[in-house]
């Protein structure tokens, strides 16, 4: 099993394979011998520091980070529904069991790297796959053009309700202002 | 300049009569590893506090910034050896860096031949890497160097076949601090159409490197010896002529498709920082070491029967590696607590194994074992240098009355012509 530091609040740069004992691999970085011959190359120290509080605070917070996040989650989801009556949002995975964090979407009839960009400038981070659709999505058999549209939103224990608020102000602003230029040019 | 930096966090090195604690030795070992430099790390910080956004991520200013630190350093890395930004592919150290060049150019090239060229003091992470190659079908050359430990060029041409395809000689040597010929090596590798890889781990910031003037066509570096992090590093691929490499690692297509993996900003940011330092105080500082290694040394040869391993001209002056004769090797390392040292012994692993390196110098296993790497950084002091030869003195004048060898050796007796009685 892999993981990794820099999603649960430790440094880029560190990370680490579980594996059973009984479990033979082929080392791919040779010379030192470090990790039992299995990885090579001198130990980022500080960074393995870093990621084993990482782990630790992780494990103290496990409770509290799913019910602050999937509070945050589910509301964002409802105010979405209602920001966005009347269009068609699909939220991705939401029927399927999912970590509490993160909510994918997509508006139909916006592009996800314009309502992204947008939303930039109003002071709000996310993330949507540039020029291509998510290859995630279209295993999914979603929609090309939808795809195109996902929006991903990831939370964590330093968001507010009240962030999530003003994100839904601003994407009720953006959508309705993109919707408005996407009728004007079509 | 560099003399009002002080070492972060040893500090209270010595007591009221000037003698250094026996619980922080001496760090004398800067060529395993050095402090990271207060100034690198007060600049990474940040980015791992606010500017804690993922470089890949393309449509927020979280990414942005980050994206934009990594490449200053990128910049700045290219700076100090030479190199065009773009020549630059970050790695997770010099054991990555050398891994990717080697394994990665031998099997794009492949196709022209299976011969692989390198040295018998190579570091391990050249060695284990044309190992594995060889595990593959690839056959290799491992040559020997000449005892003061740099390449005889007449027999590196020789050990080039039709069918060499890559090269691989190290800057600077990790434990004798020889440097080798690398504009004559890079120039036989040119005339015979062999791709030429330097591990460069240990020359960052002690020798001067222009690769816009070097026949070197991949070169491995790392921050950690040169006063950045650990778990970050660079390989050099040349694009004029363009050089290939197979990726050894998948997945996201970071760094050109060359190197995938999120990037680690503030370690990048550290690795730059580090390496402009080292080209703007270089020269100040090579020549304050220098001064220390004279010191070292000329403290150290008022004694009998010490032996430098390897060229004292062709060498970094952070570098003084010694066999002190008629002592044994455990014992030595037993008694020389009250300094941070590698010994010949030691070097490679916690094996007890002679060094590799200085066996192929022609070096017995006796003068091997009772070797000792002493490595001079920016944080060491003249106090230092003083303890040390203090120190040394007096524990090898103990060992030596313990030993039978020596009082033979005093009595005139010559030991290579004893018959020794098997048991």
């Amino acid at each position: 099993m892999t993981v990794s530091s820099h999603k649960i609040g430790g440094p880029q740069g560190a990370a680490a394979l579980i594996l059973d004992k009984r479990i033979d691999i082929t080392p791919l970085l040779h010379g030192g011998g470090q990790e039992k011959g299995l990885r090579s190359g001198t130990e980022n120290v500080a960074a393995i520091v870093g990621f084993g509080l990482a782990c630790e605070l992780a494990v103290a917070n496990k409770n509290t980070f799913a019910s602050h996040t999937s509070l945050l989650r589910d509301a964002f989801e409802q105010g979405l529904k209602v920001i966005a009556k009347d269009l068609n949002i699909v939220i991705f995975g939401d029927k399927a069991k999912r970590l509490p964090n993160t909510s994918f979407f997509a508006i139909e009839g916006i592009e996800g790297e314009t309502l992204v960009m947008a939303l930039d400038r109003k002071g709000s981070a996310c993330s949507s796959d540039s020029t291509e659709p998510s290859h995630v999505l279209l295993a999914m058999s979603v929609d090309k053009d939808l795809a195109r549209g996902a929006v991903r939103v990831s939370f964590g224990l330093n968001n507010t309700l009240e962030e999530v608020l003003g994100f839904l102000t601003a994407l009720q602003n953006e959508t309705a202002r993109l919707k408005q230029l996407t009728a004007i040019t079509a | 300049m560099s003399a009002t930096i002080e070492m972060p966090v040893v500090k209270d090195l010595y007591d009221a009569n000037g003698l250094a604690k026996e619980v922080v030795p001496v760090y004398l070992d800067y060529s395993a590893t050095t402090p990271v430099d207060p100034r690198v790390a007060a600049k990474m910080i940040p980015y791992i506090t606010e500017h804690f956004g993922n470089p890949a991520s393309r449509s927020h200013p979280y990414g942005w910034t980050a994206e934009k630190a990594v490449e200053i350093a990128r910049e700045e890395v290219a700076k100090l050896v030479g190199a065009d930004p773009r020549e630059i592919v970050w790695t997770s150290g010099a054991t990555e860096s050398n891994n990717l060049a080697i394994k990665g150019a031998a099997n794009f090239y492949s196709g022209k031949g299976k011969h692989i060229i390198t040295i018998a003091t190579e570091h391990k992470a050249v060695i284990d890497a044309v190992r594995e190659l060889e595990r593959v079908g690839f056959e290799a050359t491992y040559l020997e160097p000449e005892p003061n430990g740099l390449v005889d060029l007449t027999k590196f041409k020789a050990a080039i076949r039709p069918d060499t395809v890559l090269a691989s000689v190290m800057f600077v040597n990790n434990e004798i601090g020889v440097i080798q010929d690398i504009t004559a090596i890079g120039n036989i590798c040119r005339e015979n159409n062999v791709i030429f890889h330097v591990d460069a781990a240990q020359a960052t910031g002690k020798v001067k490197i222009d690769l816009e003037k070097l026949p070197v066509d991949l070169m491995s570096f790392c921050a950690h010896k040169t006063y950045g992090p650990k778990g970050i590093g660079a390989l050099y691929v040349r694009r004029k002529p363009r050089i290939r490499i197979e990726a050894q690692m998948h997945g996201g297509g970071h760094e050109r498709g060359m190197r995938s993996g999120t990037l680690a900003t503030h370690q990048i940011v550290g690795m730059g920082e580090a390496f402009r330092i080292a080209r703007e105080e270089m020269d100040v500082e090579n020549a304050r070491i220098l001064k220390l290694r004279d010191k070292l040394l000329h403290g150290l040869e008022t004694m009998e029967e010490v032996y430098v391993n390897g060229d004292l001209e062709h060498r970094v002056p952070h570098n003084l590696n010694i066999s002190f004769n008629y002592v044994e090797g455990e014992s030595l390392i037993m008694a020389v607590k009250g300094i941070a040292v590698s010994s010949g012994s030691a070097c490679t692993s916690a094996s007890l194994e002679p060094s590799y390196v200085l066996r192929a110098l022609g070096r017995s296993d006796e003068l091997a074992h009772s070797s000792i790497r002493f490595s001079i950084g920016r944080f060491t002091t003249e106090e230092d240098i003083d303890y040390t030869i203090k120190l040394m003195k007096s524990k090898i004048d103990k060992l030596r009355e313990l030993s039978p060898l020596w009082e033979m050796f005093k009595d005139g007796i010559d030991l290579s012509k004893v018959q020794w009685a098997s048991h």
